[in-house]
């Protein structure tokens, strides 16, 4: 399949098509990764260096990152709690998304009931409708509930935001595991949950992990919902905890931006382990 | 009895069907029908802070239409959404066929450009406001030296607006191309085999078959992309917070900033009740199109 094979093509040719390739490709990279890399650059700078805007660091350090970990600076006071409430936060979600997403997933593409397409058509409104729409309706039911300043509110919104995704790609997979299987086991006498749980659960292990994950990294990344409902700094997860720095008279950019790299890192590894199963929702959906 | 049998075997399978969506069904009803139906109450209510809400009719959507912050919100929207949505799919649409040929380096190449939508979103908000600080960021200093001014590139509608919207295609862009990659790599390798025996230019390709068989997956993720761009937060929040003044808002920042910092609920809810038309419509197109392509 190489465009080279065909003889009429000549040497010229050959050499430039790789050297348009990699001016193309160094202009995109440079695009996508100077913001990072200054992100990294700032958060190592020296104290002397950091008024002064240079590209490279010719003093790098990672004092600032031991500031953040030990909360050793004056504004830096919450971190630790910050980063707990951030994982307790995501992995209440992923818990919950999990659990709601697999048992629907499973309905939608295996059982036949009235009202499936329905719940689909549901989900994917979900999966659709922008979460700031809703924002001020889901505040004020919170507080009727009492649910303000609590967890259990964010959960709340993070799972149903995450689960039509998880949802969608998992009812995918679930098609893709032969029926006789389970029709096996209902001659064996196995129950519709039993199935669930001991056959198609097992079997899509791979990508429970991979959507666990993706609602992990959903509820790690959420801003507006936090904001609004929660309000207390030691309540805050890191985004929202990040964001009060600036309201502060000055401003302590290389410990934020400390603070941001160590909080990339989490996401950052997940979506390349993952990759495949962060797009494949409206790949498998669109692409047919 | 073949039917009564499979009526009987329904009949228990449904029952069954039930239980397992009840969990979802249940977030669904409480946590979005009911907040959407609640919102649409509310912009015809006077509902501030503390108060119970009680009906007013339309008064809330015609303050708002008189209210220039508001209008100028939904112009930024429809600027936001019009160029961010479509420069931000068409360079991705650009990028991935680049990305799709074979050339050494490549995987390498596509894995970093991945970075910015990895990264954290908040990470890189914070980055590229510090890169723009007017005093201290690094783009600033380095105008000097192709002999620029400064600028103050957050304290001024244009230059705010420009980098709203090149964050937005920035932070995004490897999303869309990662779906586009995977729309090319589902395009059959022989309709290229067979066009290229019978002589086709790669231009020609590209006009003839790639395109044309992108085409829908383009429009889908134009019309998903437009719907989710449109309700985007975070971006103008903490790159300008609205400002300078309040001109640089977008809707939800404007809402937000009727509900959490006037405490006016209804004029809040309005805010996005007046886009609801637009936002189911896009909706249930996208739903129509997921589904004709997935079934049909």
């Amino acid at each position: 399949m190489t465009y080279s094979a065909s003889p009429k093509r000549g040497g010229l040719r050959r050499v430039w098509t790789p050297l348009w390739s990699y001016a193309v490709a160094a202009l995109i990279l440079l695009f996508a990764l100077f913001p990072i890399y200054h992100m990294v650059l700032v958060s190592v700078k020296s104290d002397e260096e950091l008024a002064k805007p240079i590209l490279v660091s010719r003093a790098p350090t990672l004092q600032r990152y031991l500031e953040v970990v030990q909360q050793r600076h004056m504004l830096v006071t919450h971190f630790r709690r910050q980063l707990l409430n951030s994982t307790v936060l995501s992995l209440g979600t992923a818990a919950l998304t999990l659990a709601i997403s697999t048992t629907c997933a499973y309905a939608i593409s295996r059982l036949r009931f009235p009202g499936r397409r329905t719940i689909f058509r549901a989900s994917l409104f979900t999966y659709m409708v922008p979460s700031s729409f809703i924002v001020i309706p889901f505040y004020t039911l919170m507080v009727k509930y009492g649910l303000v300043n609590s967890y259990l509110s964010v959960i709340l919104a993070e799972t149903t935001f995450a689960s039509p995704y998880c949802i969608w790609v998992l009812s995918e997979f679930f098609k893709t595991i032969p029926v006789e299987i389970e029709e096996a086991a209902i001659v064996d006498g196995a129950t519709r949950f039993r199935i669930f749980r001991s056959i198609m659960l097992p079997l899509t292990a791979p990508a429970l992990v991979a959507l666990a994950t993706y609602a992990f990294i959903f509820a790690w990344n959420e801003f507006l919902y936090v904001l609004v409902l929660i309000n207390s700094n030691r309540l805050f997860t890191i985004p929202v905890g990040l964001s009060w720095y600036l309201n502060q008279d000055s401003i302590p950019w290389g410990m934020m931006m400390a603070e941001s790299t160590l909080f990339s890192i989490p996401p950052i590894i997940f979506y390349y382990v993952f990759q495949r199963y962060m797009v494949s929702g409206l790949a498998m959906g669109a692409v047919k | 009895m073949g039917v009564a049998r499979t009526r009987e075997g329904w009949g228990r399978e449904a029952w069954q069907s039930y239980l397992f969506v009840l969990p979802f069904l249940a977030l669904f009803v409480s946590f979005i029908l009911y907040p959407l139906l609640s919102e649409v109450y509310y912009s015809f209510t006077r509902y501030e802070i503390g108060l119970a809400p009680r009906f007013v009719g339309l008064k809330n959507f015609a303050g708002l239409i008189q209210d220039s912050d508001y209008r100028q919100s939904i112009l930024n929207t429809l600027i936001y959404v019009g160029m961010g949505v479509n420069a931000k799919l068409a360079l991705a649409l650009l990028i991935a066929i680049f990305l799709n040929r074979e050339f050494a380096g490549r995987s390498l190449v596509q894995s970093l450009f991945l970075l910015p939508w990895a990264a954290a979103t908040i990470s890189s908000l914070l980055s590229f406001r510090w890169m723009l600080d007017t005093d201290f960021g690094v783009v600033n200093a380095l105008l000097p030296l192709v002999g620029l001014q400064r600028i103050q590139w957050l304290g001024q509608y244009s230059t705010a607006m420009a980098i709203i919207l090149m964050y937005h295609i920035w932070k995004y862009l490897p999303f869309w191309t990662l779906i586009f990659l995977s729309g090319l790599k589902g395009i059959p390798p022989d309709v290229y085999e067979a066009a290229r025996v019978d002589g086709a230019s790669p231009v020609q390709l590209l006009r003839w078959i790639t395109l044309p068989m992108m085409k829908g997956l383009y429009i889908i993720c134009t019309l998903i992309s437009a719907i989710w761009t449109m309700g985007d937060f975070i971006t103008v929040y903490l790159l300008t917070g609205g400002g300078p003044g309040q001109s640089t808002n977008v809707l939800a920042t404007i809402a937000y900033r009727f509900a959490f910092r006037f405490g006016e609920f209804d004029n809040a809810s309005a805010c996005f009740v007046l886009l609801f038309p637009v936002m189911l419509v896009l909706i249930l197109l996208v739903i129509r199109k997921l589904e004709a392509s997935a079934y049909g």
